[in-house]
């Protein structure tokens, strides 16, 4: 009886053990593909750089002055303006997609909500590239409202509206990604909680803030990671749309790895980035469970 | 007041109005960058076999 119970209780993990043996190429694979290059650019971050040359020396002597170099307060300011546009593109961009896939979802006919969808997949689809420069030939300085921008006395050049374009150029590219994102958590949410609170005297938009957010609640948190994810990986916008006006770290690492040819500081800035934003899902990601653990 | 004037239901309508706005702003944003430029490609393309005519 004691060694059956025995066999029974060791037995799970065992069976989890062979279970787990057919990830184990998918594993090897992601390491060897996704770690071996960040360990390779997490070493040549500390390498020293030896200027005029391509990247760091064989050899090279280890050192911590590619990271004090970024404590420098014009790569704070990077930084946060990388931040700032990216969790305010984000957060209008859930305020736009929200309400747009509870519609698309409960409210408009079958016609506009395939007609929603499709423009929301074919934005997705369409290349980044494309999608920027068809901004730029419209709200840019030479797009066709800048009569219009001038009439009304701003300039298509001045440093605010430059760094206003950039937030709209990441926010057109995050509102499709949050509906989609959005649309299926949406579908699931029963409707009729809304028309229960509204049956008891609550008003339509009272019913929508006490049911239909909170239990939506998590996919809003996933559509903003996501667009915030994006949007401070964004190279393209800031590049085209902000004219080197705007800068992104994601910028700045090109310049350090194409313009200078300086690997070890680009590999510096990178992990730097990459840090940071581990920090910023992991902190979102953690305050939503321990909401969701609350009573 | 008029009797038949509901807080409720002007808050329902403002709301309602509100939500169309901000999904009307939001397609239109999203759609006219895209019309703009294929507007601007097929003037483009009339303009020049015009000159090339």
């Amino acid at each position: 009886m004691l060694s059956a119970v025995s066999v029974n209780v060791s037995a799970p993990p065992r069976a989890a053990r062979s279970a787990l043996l057919p990830i184990v190429p998918a594993t090897l694979v992601l390491a060897c593909v996704f770690l071996a290059p960040l360990l390779g650019l997490m070493v040549e971050s500390f390498r020293e750089f030896t200027p005029g040359r391509v990247g760091s020396v064989a050899g090279a002597p280890f050192t911590f002055a590619n990271y004090l170099e970024l404590a420098s307060p014009s790569f704070a300011g990077v930084l946060i303006e990388t931040f700032e546009t990216s969790v305010a593109a984000s957060l209008a961009g859930l305020f736009i997609a929200f309400p747009l896939a509870y519609c698309a979802v409960r409210r408009f006919s079958p016609r506009w909500r395939a007609a929603t969808i499709g423009l929301m997949i074919t934005l997705v689809l369409l290349s980044m590239l494309v999608r920027t420069y068809a901004l730029e030939l419209t709200f840019g300085s030479v797009g066709v409202l800048r009569p219009l921008l001038l009439s009304l006395g701003i300039s298509p050049t001045s440093r605010w509206y430059i760094e206003g374009l950039v937030g709209a150029g990441l926010l057109h590219a995050v509102v499709p990604i949050c509906t989609l994102t959005l649309l299926g958590a949406v579908q699931n949410v029963d409707p009729r909680l809304a028309d229960a609170a509204k049956s008891l005297g609550a008003p339509a938009w009272m019913a929508h803030l006490d049911t239909t957010i909170p239990l939506s609640l998590p996919a809003l948190v996933s559509a903003f990671l996501v667009a915030l994810t994006f949007s401070i990986s964004a190279f393209v916008i800031p590049m085209v749309l902000g004219k080197g006006r705007v800068l992104f770290v994601s910028n700045v690492i090109y310049n350090r790895f194409g313009d200078v040819a300086n690997y070890p500081s680009g590999a510096a800035v990178s992990v730097v980035m990459l840090g940071v934003s581990l920090i910023v899902v992991y902190g979102v990601s953690r305050a939503q469970r321990l909401r969701r653990r609350s009573p | 007041m008029s009797p038949t004037f509901s807080l409720k239901r002007l808050s329902d309508r403002l709301a309602m109005a509100a939500v169309v706005v901000v999904i009307a702003v939001g397609l239109v944003f999203l759609a006219a960058p895209l019309l703009v430029t294929a507007l601007l490609a097929l003037w483009n393309s009339t303009v020049l076999a015009t000159f090339s005519s």
